[in-house]
């Protein structure tokens, strides 16, 4: 009611007209000041760089190892890694699927990484006699990994049905008990012959096919050099199959399924009312959602050529980690799990190294550039939140705050980094890893909710001048028929 | 009895071991607004999701012919009936139009004409087309839960205190537009509510329940000239 008298807007209070209550639409100028668009804002495209480009030009710079600048050192095991952030992207998608956007949370979901590891590795070694399919037993890799998808839906299915008639913290808890059952399915000696009970399965890594088709003699080359070049395969493959679940779960979010599982997320009293039938809703995104971190599990266990029911990212530690990069992402957003991916495999690294390496200077410029990037990111986000209305009734005053902002924290951050690099002393900075990637998520819980992507979003949506869609022309010029409650 | 559209006879429900409803009856002719007033736990609510399936109930529930009286909610929402949640429910993350579509879920074929319909009659709604609905206001949430709940293009429409929370005049252009649609389009509704001064100005019928019995009934006009529902409901005064 209060923004009745704002400018440019036509709502009346005639007799009879519904008082939709008008609300400040974000980029309205009040007295013609300068609005911000995409084509002029300046922050928008600075909070794009920080949200995007800074990460992925670290990890390119990792990936092809350009050292010097921040350490460096693991170019070659950082193509493993990048390859390896993929493949976790692609189990966070299956989280994603089921929590972030069906709104039921799992806790479950390292059993479907394990159960796609093993069914990768079960199949190529031969452990199982499947009489119809593969070479004595002997599977070609590729081949696992759609089987691995169907087992996990299958499983999901069977596992959900029950589970999902639990809500919240119920079901979390389910979910929980079912990634220790699984664990001690697989450990169990009388299923050693096909698991490898507690010692697990030693295979070969997988070898990178020469070709990536092979069409009635048309090839197409992969140009790699068999086994020594996986990691590079693992990365072509597991992003191919990356993009194309992207693709999938986008157009299930279009789709009647997909609108009904964010219906059951928003409001499951008002889902059931439109005839959604809540348990096959449920049922249906946990076995999808399952599928789609079972193909992951199957990536995972074809790279590494080993598994073991005592790999971490099979149990808790997985099935927290799954969540923690779904949410650093942006929850029940498509673009999250990749961010999130990226973000949890090389923070993780680099904590892990720094752990292990003695402190030099490399390392704690490691530390402070991590942190730095991150407090930016969230500063500058604070402060626009906070901010925007000033920053929009005046650019440059706007715009040099904001400068100010930054180059006070990050001359804060270095003196930070300067003092922690005199308390070290050459000591080695045991621990410190952990502490500093709690601290993030701990940062990213409190300050950025919404995950990277979403928080984007968020920016993107502040900056927007959201113009209400005219009428269209077909229309207006149609009589209306029926009822016209609140006409213009 | 028989050309009744709804048709509630011994109708009792409730939640684990507590009955709430005691063999209820009552019914909904064609094109009638019937209102069904009640204060906080009266049962208001649960006669609503017994009608929609939604508990588990005992007792008869004819509608157009069907026996709806064990039913699923889909298959009530199939033989046409709709219903206008609590608090009106609107998926806050879906955009307005997404939401619509989400209202036609159990509708079979091409729904764009009835979307189109749905923003003549409420043109804010297409302004807002692709706006998070959790960004609308109270007032044009109740219109798109109102918009969704026809999507399925309903026979009899169910709304469930469609006042709560919404401020008197906003309430009262809504009492309107719900009059207005069953002029339009022959529709029947069964609204439970609070709101007795407007709710029975509104309606053709009204029943009262209390404590899970219906206690009276009659015409709108009559029960707001009954003194114990002036008592209850209007404050006393006249």
């Amino acid at each position: 009611m209060s923004d009745v008298h704002h400018e440019g807007d036509s709502v009346t209070l005639d007799d009879g007209e519904v008082e939709m209550a008008t609300e400040v639409v974000s980029g309205k100028s009040a007295g013609g000041l300068p609005v911000f668009t995409p084509q002029h804002g300046a922050l928008h495209w600075l909070g794009r760089v920080l949200v995007f480009a800074l990460p992925l030009a670290y990890l390119l710079m990792r990936v092809f190892g350009v050292t010097g600048i921040v350490g460096g050192g693991w170019s070659n095991s950082g193509l493993g890694l990048l390859a390896d952030a993929f493949i976790i992207a692609i189990a966070v998608m299956g989280v994603n699927l089921i929590t972030g956007y069906t709104g039921q949370l799992s806790i479950g979901h390292s059993a479907f990484f394990a159960i796609g590891a093993y069914t990768g590795l079960v199949l190529t070694q031969g452990r199982v006699s499947t009489p119809f399919f593969g070479d004595e037993n002997v599977w070609d890799p590729g081949w696992t990994i759609p089987v691995a998808a169907a087992l996990c839906f299958l499983v999901g299915c069977v596992v959900g049905l029950p589970a999902l008639r639990l809500k919240g913290i119920y079901l979390a808890l389910t979910t929980l008990v079912f990634v220790e059952a699984v664990r001690s399915i697989l450990k169990y000696e009388k299923f050693e012959d096909v698991t490898g009970g507690a010692t697990g399965i030693k295979g070969d890594k997988y070898t990178p096919p020469e070709y990536v088709f092979d069409f009635f003699g048309i090839k197409l080359p992969t140009g790699l050099d068999g086994r020594a070049d996986l990691n590079q395969w693992m990365i072509y493959l597991s992003l191919a199959l990356l993009l194309f679940i992207m693709l999938m779960v986008s157009g299930i979010m279009r789709s009647r399924i997909g609108r009904a599982m964010v219906a059951t997320r928003d409001n499951e009293l008002a889902a059931e009312v439109m005839g959604v039938n809540l348990s096959v809703i449920k049922t249906v995104a946990f076995g999808l959602s399952g599928a789609i971190t079972g193909i992951g599990g199957a990536l995972f266990g074809l790279k590494l050529g080993l598994v073991d029911a005592d790999v971490p990212l099979f149990g808790l530690f997985g099935a927290i980690t799954l969540l923690v990069a779904m949410v650093v992402g942006g929850a029940a957003q498509n673009w999250g799990p990749m961010v999130g991916a990226v973000f949890y495999v090389f923070v993780n690294e680099i904590a892990r190294s720094i752990g292990e390496a003695p402190a030099d200077y490399e390392a704690v410029f490691t530390i402070t550039l991590i942190v730095l990037v991150a407090v930016v990111m969230v500063v500058v986000a604070r402060y626009v939140m906070q901010h925007r209305n000033d920053i929009r009734a005046n650019v440059s005053n706007g715009a040099w705050k904001a400068v100010l902002v930054v180059v006070g924290s990050m001359s804060a951050l270095v003196a930070a980094g300067v003092m922690l690099l005199g308390i070290s002393d050459g000591g080695k900075l045991d621990g410190l890893g952990g502490v500093i990637f709690g601290v993030l998520l701990i940062l990213f819980a409190r300050f950025v909710p919404f995950g990277a992507v979403g928080t984007f979003r968020i920016f993107r949506s502040r900056f927007v001048q959201i113009i209400p869609k005219p009428p269209s022309e077909s229309r207006a010029a149609k009589a209306p028929e029926g009822v016209q409650v609140q006409g213009r | 009895m028989s050309e009744n559209l709804l048709e509630v006879r011994g109708l009792s429900a409730g939640y684990g071991q507590i009955e709430v409803l005691h063999s209820l009856d009552f019914h909904v002719a064609d094109g009638e607004i019937v209102v069904i007033l009640g204060a906080n736990g009266a049962g208001k609510t649960t006669t609503m999701r017994s009608v929609s399936g939604m508990i588990q109930r005992s007792g008869d529930v004819l509608f157009d012919g069907n026996r709806i009286g064990s039913a699923r909610p889909d298959a009530v929402l199939r033989v046409g009936i709709s219903q206008v949640p609590q608090g009106r429910g609107t998926f806050t993350d879906l955009t307005v139009e997404d939401n619509l579509r989400a209202g036609a879920y159990s509708v079979k074929g091409s729904i764009a004409a009835d979307i189109d319909r749905w923003y003549d009659v409420f043109p804010r709604l297409a302004e807002r087309r692709d706006q998070r609905a959790g960004s609308l206001s109270g007032g044009e949430q109740q219109m798109l839960a109102i918009a969704r709940a026809m999507m399925n293009r309903p026979k009899l429409l169910l709304c469930d205190e469609p006042s709560l929370g919404l401020a008197p005049i906003i309430t009262q252009n809504l009492f309107k537009i719900l009059g207005e649609l069953r002029d339009e389009m022959g529709m029947a509704l069964l609204v439970v509510e609070q709101n007795a001064g407007l709710s029975l100005q509104l309606c053709d019928r009204a029943y009262v329940l209390e404590t899970g019995h219906i206690v009276a009934s009659g015409t709108g006009d009559e029960l707001l000239n009954d003194d114990t529902v002036k008592q209850a409901y209007l404050g006393g005064a006249g």
